[in-house]
């Protein structure tokens, strides 16, 4: 039976309207919309619905979807390395939906390319950081010789190749949802915050791909992300493709003695934080135990101490001058190779950008400024970078070679991300990641729980 | 607009009570004036964003109540604009001092004999390069190191200033932004209107269409509600209309006359669901330039001699105007004679294609008075109507007269809402 022009498919604003239809003829996530008198679901269900009314032999006149294929054929030839041509088959098996698990620098936009070439449907990327993005367009345009739009950092233009900031989307999906046939979450376990997930749903694209080292998340969530984007199809690890495909690398962690001015200073601030903690019963390590040490924290002046002492011996144990001390010396032992220092907090950063000259990237960095100061890092003219958190994923940096860990949160994901960062193979690199560890602090513990990753064992 | 660790409010079963401040407790005005007294100097000397952030620091100290300390600051700092000062270009000064800093690296911390340079030789060299300053001081080492992240935020200057500068308005403008910022929580809003006037609702509805918001409107006795979500909130419980719901809260406070809002939010860290309600009776009030109630000059001349032509035809502020679909239209007049009844609409600034939109979708007895003023480029529209009065200055009432008796429709078969009653 044809489509009838009563029975139509509509995009509205992030949403999909099915007019003509009853709630019980529709997959489940249809609601009845008495503003406009007809059934209305989010976007995201745009494939299941048109599925469902093929089967049940009563299609609908699609109006939804603005989107025809689009050739996308790659302007080089280059042959996939078996893994990456693996993936991609085994997304192309599940429907074309589902994560591709790699670890940084295995690859992984390439692979994007190759899902993109082989589903041929105009694409939108979204990416977490504005540095990804403009790689990600620069990609994009070498690889199809087509134009590729951007949202975010101040740009807006959308073409049948996109690339955006998850905020961008968030911002702005909902009004070019019906455009794209092929959605690829770069750094997927993103996606997870709720924000972003019904942003993702107000696409109607049927074809996903997400992307990512590390799909776990400790919060649980990658449940909600597998909801929208599909399950993992396909997983290799840091361990899988070492030495063959990705760059050697050792690890070494260094405890750093503070200063006895220091170690006073530390002491004393620790144990005005920890007397709070044992004199109010807390305890950080349960569930939500930090949350309530906060809450507590604000109801009286010694909660207040309490807690700017916390933030002072955090600050001591980050940025001790025994650490800037040991940062300069391995710069000069490992001299003539490429080296990125993390710390975790901006001060920090800024702090060895200033003691030793070395170029700085925050997130107060201009993509201009950013720009400049990767491609001298390459070059090998500005061989020295420091930087806060906003390098943690994803942005190509092929020449690293030393990664200097000064400070971090314990989480595996951003300890791996950094290893990853220096793990881009080239010819008969040997990678080294050093981390720094304020002896007889708090970080001790911190660091433990950071390395449990096969990748450090 | 506050963050989410500045918002004070508590919860008492379902509501939620925003804790407001007031100018008649001391403690309020005295933190306001604490707070000030931070701001007013630094926007009279130009203090940097450090400085101002180390100064509230101070006054903050162990106290507890800093989220309305920081609160109120942040009200302030929205209404700052910062700007980097600095001799020498910071992003040009970095590259050359790096590139410099990599040729003779990796540096030393420490001066050390035959070793490498530090960071300070390399500024002083640098510095001792630099022409003399206007003052005729030469450049040094620290100039350098000032310059070398001027352009950060922390080190930006506060340039200009347009926020209040007195406690009392201070603290209005604090009860106003945190209500907008907890309705950035917000999943819908109910506002129940009574007999409003028809240029606010006019301009309520537009600031609806401009926040891309969908609404159910009806009557409740002698008053107006309406509900406003947005298109998806039907599906599923969220506050992605947050942001739209909060820039919507203006133009509510403006409507004057008596009115509630209730507003369901999404509260805490499991999202309980809660209620904040707010009247006119509070008095929250809107800093903006409020033009909701302009009235052209067209429409005051008209209104003026209407009275004296004594032609029957009553005149008084428009009203709603059901159309199709969930457009609606609030045209500026209405005239009543006789059991029947037409509407005048003045259009001041117009576009050719809007003018067509309009004329497909207005009833025939909503007549259009249309400035000739913006004729000229345009040409005379496509289809200049029956239903279209053109005028210079004055709305010709002679022709106005002549439309209406052909243009009037019975009173029963135009929609009747309950708006303001004719003055």
């Amino acid at each position: 039976m044809p489509p009838t022009p009563q029975r139509r498919l509509r995009f509205h604003a992030g949403t999909l309207l099915a007019e003509g239809a009853t709630v019980g003829e529709l997959p489940p996530g249809f609601v009845d919309d008495d503003r406009v008198g007809c059934p209305r679901a989010p976007a995201w269900l745009y494939a299941d619905t048109v599925r469902a009314a093929i089967a049940a032999g009563a299609p609908f006149l699609d109006e939804a979807r603005t989107w025809e294929p689009l050739p996308l054929v790659p302007t080089e030839a280059r042959s996939p390395r078996p893994y990456q041509q693996a993936a991609v088959e085994a997304w192309v098996a599940a429907g074309r939906r589902g994560a591709i698990l790699l670890p940084t620098g295995a690859g992984k936009t390439f692979v994007a390319e190759l899902a993109m070439a082989s589903t041929r449907r105009p694409t939108l990327v979204l990416a977490p950081t504005l540095d990804l993005v403009a790689q990600w367009a620069r990609r994009l345009e070498t690889a199809f010789g087509q134009a590729v739009g951007v949202l975010g950092g101040g740009q807006h233009e959308v073409l049948p190749l996109t690339v955006s900031t998850y905020d961008s989307a968030f911002l702005h999906l909902h009004r070019y949802g019906d455009r794209f046939g092929l959605i690829v979450f770069d750094e997927v376990h993103h996606l997870a915050a709720p924000g972003y997930l019904r942003a993702a749903e107000s696409a109607l694209a049927p074809f996903r791909l997400g992307l990512t080292a590390t799909w776990e998340r400790q919060d649980g969530r990658h449940e909600d992300v597998e909801h929208v984007v599909g399950p993992v199809v396909y997983e290799r690890g840091i361990t899988d493709l070492a030495g063959e495909f990705l760059a050697d690398y050792e690890t070494i962690r260094l405890l750093i003695e503070l200063s006895p001015d220091e170690t006073e200073a530390y002491q004393r601030h620790r144990k005005l934080f920890t007397d709070f903690l044992v004199a109010q019963n807390l305890n950080l390590r349960g569930p939500g135990g930090w949350q309530q040490f906060l809450r507590v924290s604000a109801r009286s002046r010694e909660g207040r101490a309490a807690f700017s002492a916390y933030q002072e011996s955090r600050r001591i144990a980050h940025g001790t001058e025994q650490k800037l001390q040991t940062v300069a010396r391995l710069l000069r032992e490992e001299a003539g190779r490429r080296a990125i220092i993390f710390t975790h907090d901006n001060a920090t950063a800024f702090t060895v950008s200033r003691r030793l000259l070395v170029p700085c990237i925050t997130h107060h960095t201009d993509v201009k400024d950013r720009r400049a100061i990767l491609d001298a890092f390459e070059a090998g003219t500005l061989p020295t970078l420091a930087t806060s958190r906003v390098l943690n994923e994803g942005v190509d940096l092929p020449a690293a070679e030393v990664a200097i860990v000064m400070s971090g949160t314990g989480t595996v994901r951003e300890h791996v991300q950094r290893l990853g960062r220096i793990l881009r193979p080239k010819a008969g690199k040997q990678a080294t990641l050093y981390e720094l560890v304020a002896a007889n602090t708090a970080e001790v513990g911190t660091s433990a729980r950071r390395r449990k990753h096969d990748a450090y064992q | 607009m506050l963050t989410s660790d500045l918002l004070r409010a508590r919860t008492k079963g379902a509501a939620l009570l925003p804790a407001y401040i007031s100018v008649d407790s001391e403690e309020a005005c005295a933190r306001a004036a604490e707070v000030l007294a931070v701001f007013l100097p630094a926007v009279q000397a130009g203090w940097s964003r450090g400085q101002i952030e180390e100064a509230l620091a101070e006054v903050e100290g162990d106290e507890t109540d800093h989220k309305l300390i920081r609160g109120l600051a942040k009200v302030l700092f929205d209404r700052c604009d910062f700007e980097t000062v600095s001799p020498v270009e910071p992003a040009a000064l970095r590259l050359a001092l790096f590139a410099e800093a990599a040729r003779r690296g990796p540096l030393a911390l420490s001066p050390e004999a035959g070793g490498p340079p530090t960071a300070h030789q390399l500024l002083a060299e640098a510095a001792a390069t630099y022409p003399p300053r206007p003052d005729g001081a030469p450049w040094t080492a620290l100039d350098l190191e000032k310059a070398l992240y001027a352009d950060l935020p922390e080190a930006q200057v506060l340039s200009a200033y347009d926020g209040p500068r007195d406690e009392a308005a201070l603290i209005e403008r604090y009860n106003l932004v945190l209500v907008q910022s907890l309705l950035l929580r917000a999943t819908r809003l109910v506002v129940v209107l009574s007999r409003p006037e028809p240029k606010r609702l006019r301009q309520l509805f537009r600031h609806l269409k401009f926040c891309e918001l969908l609404f159910r409107l009806r009557p409740e006795g002698s008053a107006l509600r309406l509900e406003v979500d947005g298109p998806a909130s039907l599906l599923s419980q969220s506050t992605r209309y947050g942001k739209q719901l909060a820039s919507f809260l203006p133009a509510i406070v403006q409507l004057g006359g008596d009115w509630t809002m209730s507003a369901t939010l999404l509260w805490g860290p499991r999202e309980a669901e809660k209620t904040l309600t707010l009247s006119a009776a509070q008095g929250l009030t809107c800093p903006w330039e409020d033009r909701g109630t302009w009235q052209s000059q067209a429409e005051k001349l008209l209104i003026e001699r209407w009275t004296d032509l004594n032609n029957g035809w009553a005149l008084s502020p428009g009203e709603l105007v059901h159309l199709p679909g969930q457009e609606l239209l609030i045209p500026d007049l209405r005239f009543e004679k006789d059991g029947r009844v037409a509407f005048l609409d003045i259009l001041g600034y117009w576009r050719k294609s809007s003018l067509e939109r309009r004329l497909a979708s207005t009833p025939a007895h909503v007549l259009l008075a249309v400035s000739k003023r913006l004729l000229g480029e345009k040409g005379v529209p496509a289809d200049l109507s029956r239903q279209v009065i053109l005028f210079a200055e004055v709305i010709p009432s002679k022709d106005l007269l002549a439309r209406l008796e052909a243009a009037a429709i019975p009173l029963t078969g135009a929609s009747s809402s309950p708006l303001a009653a004719p003055r």
